[in-house]
């Protein structure tokens, strides 16, 4: 409890809207997680057909309905954000140490190797980024490995670009040229002395990331090219779902929804923790 | 005739910690033509009284008690539209680093006219230009067109913070602020700097508050001194009596401190680490 | 043998900027002595900062020579490097604010494996000690200590590595005048003790005159003078350092009256 007295809970509870954030993504991930536990029909989510059952509107049973196969679609919702956010930190795990590392380098050293790697860096970030994900799984058969491959090379740039700054300001810092000074080697300062200093920005830019790899994931899936049936995700429910509007509404709209409030629970808490670091992105 | 009385001001920030008096309960006067200098340390408030005066301090998390009168107008009650108006026209100010206070994007006779216009859109366009060139002119700018055209970035030190005090100028304010506004030049380019303030002020009649931690500055500028510390003012008096024959155990430390340009050793203090609160006001 | 640490000849640095260049330190030549207390003064421009990281390092030399007890200085050299240490301007961001003190301080001592590891801890709270602070300031961050303390934090850095020779750019600037002094006299007692040799790059010609034996005065990258501080301010020679003396401002008559 000691962490809601501190100077930083102080400043980030000012806001209400980042509060809200911080508690819609906190219960998205413990429903995720739990999601066995906490679902009304966790079978649902596989295999399962249970045709006397179908396309049920909203009830006291099923919260959202079931779907043509008498699936219940709030249960559905709950494992489709597992999807989701295993599809973020996953993507996230990859994209984030090697947009990092290459930023940092090329930041720190200058040069022809940063001339090398910001070019390479710059032709990512001119492919619109759905278009680069689209090429990619262009190439690769659609499974939800892939869809996370194709994510993550879209990403990362992102993050060289971002480190890269922050490094060429770091690096004039005084603790930097002090350290130099003592004798410092070009790894203890890349790793002990200038990242830890990017630690602000980068915890913000990953919160605000998550919400938008979310959303790609989802186009991506509601184009039909990442997770396959029977795993339930929400941009394939979507996807599914709108084939039989506006009828049987409750398919597509409360996945929709569900991806809406995932993205704004991250980006209000991603903003609520850049104005708490006083970080620009 | 007194300009500008501050009395009984006491300004309380309100943080996470809990709350930090800034000021405590600190009177201040300046007289039409009169130069008074505000000196102290890092902490002691002199900022935060100048931005109070001008209504430069976001209001949320500040709790503030007192009055400044500035020709009987009370400047703590007025609304905010009422200080705009005040604000750069009767009452301007110039800050400490002349390069990052003028707008990088504008040129110095855009910046002139906007700080005209903020304040009256009556003048002649045609006689404006020479206003500016005579305004530069006045702090000692020799090549005062070129100037007017030039970028902050293109300027040097000295140069920008001679702009900072001829735009100061332009709507002829009765009393000029001044916070730091030497402690980013050198030390020649200071010296010069000053007695174009000097000069200035005295020719205009205008009355300034010059808020400082360098003692020798002050004792060049200033008529009058307050000494402050720790949101307290521990001595009031003539320029004079100060250097001369100063009263607090405070200011008497501070002076023995400054090193001396004609000593080969550092200076020894009487007394150290003492309780300077707990000698009251001293004044001359 | 000669008592001279540290030989600078005909040093010159030119920086290219955009097509044009800017000579910062121009063909300039001179000696330190072992526990001279050295100020190098100039305004901006003058190229004593420049100077500054010439010998440390931080910049590279475009010609002439800097010699370390009569050895080319070669920065490569781990064990020249510890010999020339530097305490910075501005406290706050000379220090890491993601690091503690112990882990700031420590850093010198294991990069040049000053003694073995697990006397750290006990070195770390000796060199507390020498600028007067204890090992309750282990645990802490520079946000949470004053400009005074960071800056003692900063020049306990700089005696990790037991130098010859520190440089100290505008060290007291920044700090308040009653800090400044207990800095200042902290400064010479640690240097009596240590038995050091000690530069300072600064604009304030006052504390120079109450701490250096020797200064040198530049001016737009070259040496205007350079002698015995009583000499430079009593008798100045050249017209530059007579008006940079006529330009403090001063608390005294006494001392108005001692200018040229």
């Amino acid at each position: 409890m000691k962490i809601f007295k501190s100077r930083g809970w102080y400043k980030f509870s000012k806001n209400p809207l980042s509060v809200i954030g911080l508690l819609i993504v906190s219960i998205i991930v413990l429903m995720a997680i739990f999601a066995n536990y906490l679902t009304p029909f966790p079978e649902h989510a596989g295999p399962f057909v249970d045709i006397p059952n179908k396309i049920k509107p909203p009830s006291s049973t099923y919260f959202f309905g079931t779907d043509k196969i008498g699936r219940d679609t709030f249960s559905r919702i709950i494992f489709g954000y597992r999807t989701s956010l295993y599809l973020g930190v996953i993507v996230l795990c990859i994209a984030v140490p090697i947009g990092t590392s290459l930023g940092l380098v090329a930041g720190y050293f200058g040069g022809k190797i940063d001339a090398i790697i910001m070019r390479i860096t710059d032709i990512f970030l001119s492919i619109p980024p759905l278009v680069l994900a689209l090429s990619i799984m262009a190439f690769l058969k659609p499974t939800l490995t892939n869809a996370m491959i194709a994510v993550s090379m879209m990403w990362w740039p992102w993050y060289t670009r971002l480190i890269y700054n922050l490094t060429r300001s770091l690096k004039n810092e005084g603790f930097v040229i002090s350290s130099k000074i003592v004798g410092a080697s070009h790894f203890h300062i890349i790793f002990r002395e200038i990242l830890p200093n990017c630690s602000a920005s980068l915890i913000t830019k990953i919160t605000l990331d998550m919400g938008f790899v979310i959303l790609i994931g989802s186009s991506l899936s509601f184009l039909g090219l990442g997770v396959q049936p029977p795993t339930p995700d929400l941009g394939t429910m979507v996807s599914q779902g709108s084939k039989y509007l506006p009828d049987i509404w409750w398919l597509s709209v409360f996945p929709g929804l569900a991806i809406l409030v995932i993205v704004l629970g991250f980006n209000l808490l991603g903003d609520g923790l850049k104005d708490l670091f006083d970080v620009e992105i | 005739m007194t300009l500008l009385s501050i009395r009984n001001l006491e300004v309380q920030f309100k943080h996470y910690e809990g709350v930090t008096t800034a000021l405590k309960k600190i009177s201040l006067d300046i007289k039409e033509g009169e130069k008074v200098a505000l000196v102290g340390e890092s902490g002691s408030g002199k900022s935060v009284t100048a931005r109070m005066i001008l209504g430069l301090l976001s209001n949320s998390n500040i709790k503030k008690n007192g009055e400044i009168f500035f020709e009987n107008i009370d400047l703590l009650k007025e609304s905010s539209s009422q200080i705009k108006q005040i604000r750069g026209n009767e009452i301007s100010m110039i800050f400490q680093d002349p390069v990052s206070s003028l707008n990088p994007y504008f040129t110095v006779k855009k910046q002139m006219l906007q700080a005209l216009e903020n304040h009256t859109k009556d003048y002649d366009k045609n006689t404006i230009e020479k206003y500016f060139v005579d305004l530069l002119k006045d702090v000692k700018i020799e090549d005062p067109e070129r100037v007017l055209n030039s970028y902050a970035f293109q300027l040097s030190g000295g140069m920008a913070q001679r702009v900072m005090i001829s735009m100061a100028l332009i709507n002829n304010p009765k009393l000029i602020l001044a916070d730091e506004p030497t402690t980013a030049l050198d030390v020649t380019v200071q010296k010069k700097v000053l007695s174009i303030m000097k000069d200035v002020i005295s020719r205009k009649k205008m009355s300034m508050l010059l808020i400082s931690h360098n003692l020798g500055v002050v004792r060049e500028f200033a008529d009058k001194i307050y000494v402050i510390y720790q949101g307290t003012i521990l001595e009031e008096g003539s320029t004079e009596k100060i250097f001369n024959s100063p009263g607090h155990i405070y200011t008497q430390t501070l002076l023995q401190a400054i090193p001396k340009i004609n000593s080969s050793k550092l200076p020894s203090l009487d007394s150290e680490n003492l309780d300077y609160l707990s000698q009251p006001k001293f004044t001359h | 043998m000669s008592n001279t640490l540290l030989i600078v000849e005909n040093l010159t640095k030119i920086f290219k900027v955009g097509m044009s260049k800017v000579i910062a330190v121009d063909d300039v030549s001179f000696g330190i002595d072992k526990n001279d207390s050295v100020s190098i003064v100039g305004e901006s421009g003058s190229g004593k900062t420049t100077l500054a990281n010439l010998i440390l390092g931080v910049e590279t030399l475009t010609s002439g020579s800097i010699k370390f007890e009569d050895k080319e200085l070669d920065f490569k050299n781990k064990e020249l490097r510890k010999k020339i240490q530097f305490v910075q301007q501005n406290p706050l961001s000379s220090l890491n604010p993601k690091k503690t003190i112990f882990q700031t301080l420590e850093l010198p001592l294991k990069i040049h494996q000053i003694c073995p590891k697990k006397e750290i801890r006990d070195r770390v709270i000796k060199l507390l000690q020498y600028v007067d602070l204890n090992e309750n300031y282990l645990e802490r961050h520079p946000y949470s200590l004053s400009g005074g303390q960071r800056q003692r934090i900063s020049i306990a850095r700089a005696l990790a590595c037991e130098p010859e020779i520190i440089i100290f750019d505008e060290p007291t600037s920044a700090l308040d005048v009653l800090i400044q002094l207990k800095i200042l006299n902290l400064l010479a007692e640690i240097k009596e003790k240590l038995n050091l040799t000690y530069i300072f790059i600064t604009h304030d010609l006052a504390v120079v005159r109450n701490i250096s034996n020797k200064t040198i005065v530049m001016n737009k990258g070259k040496i205007v003078e350079m002698n015995n501080t009583k000499k430079v301010f009593e008798s100045p020679e050249s017209e530059y350092t007579k008006e940079l003396i006529r330009s403090i401002p001063t608390i005294t008559d006494a001392e108005e009256k001692s200018k040229p």
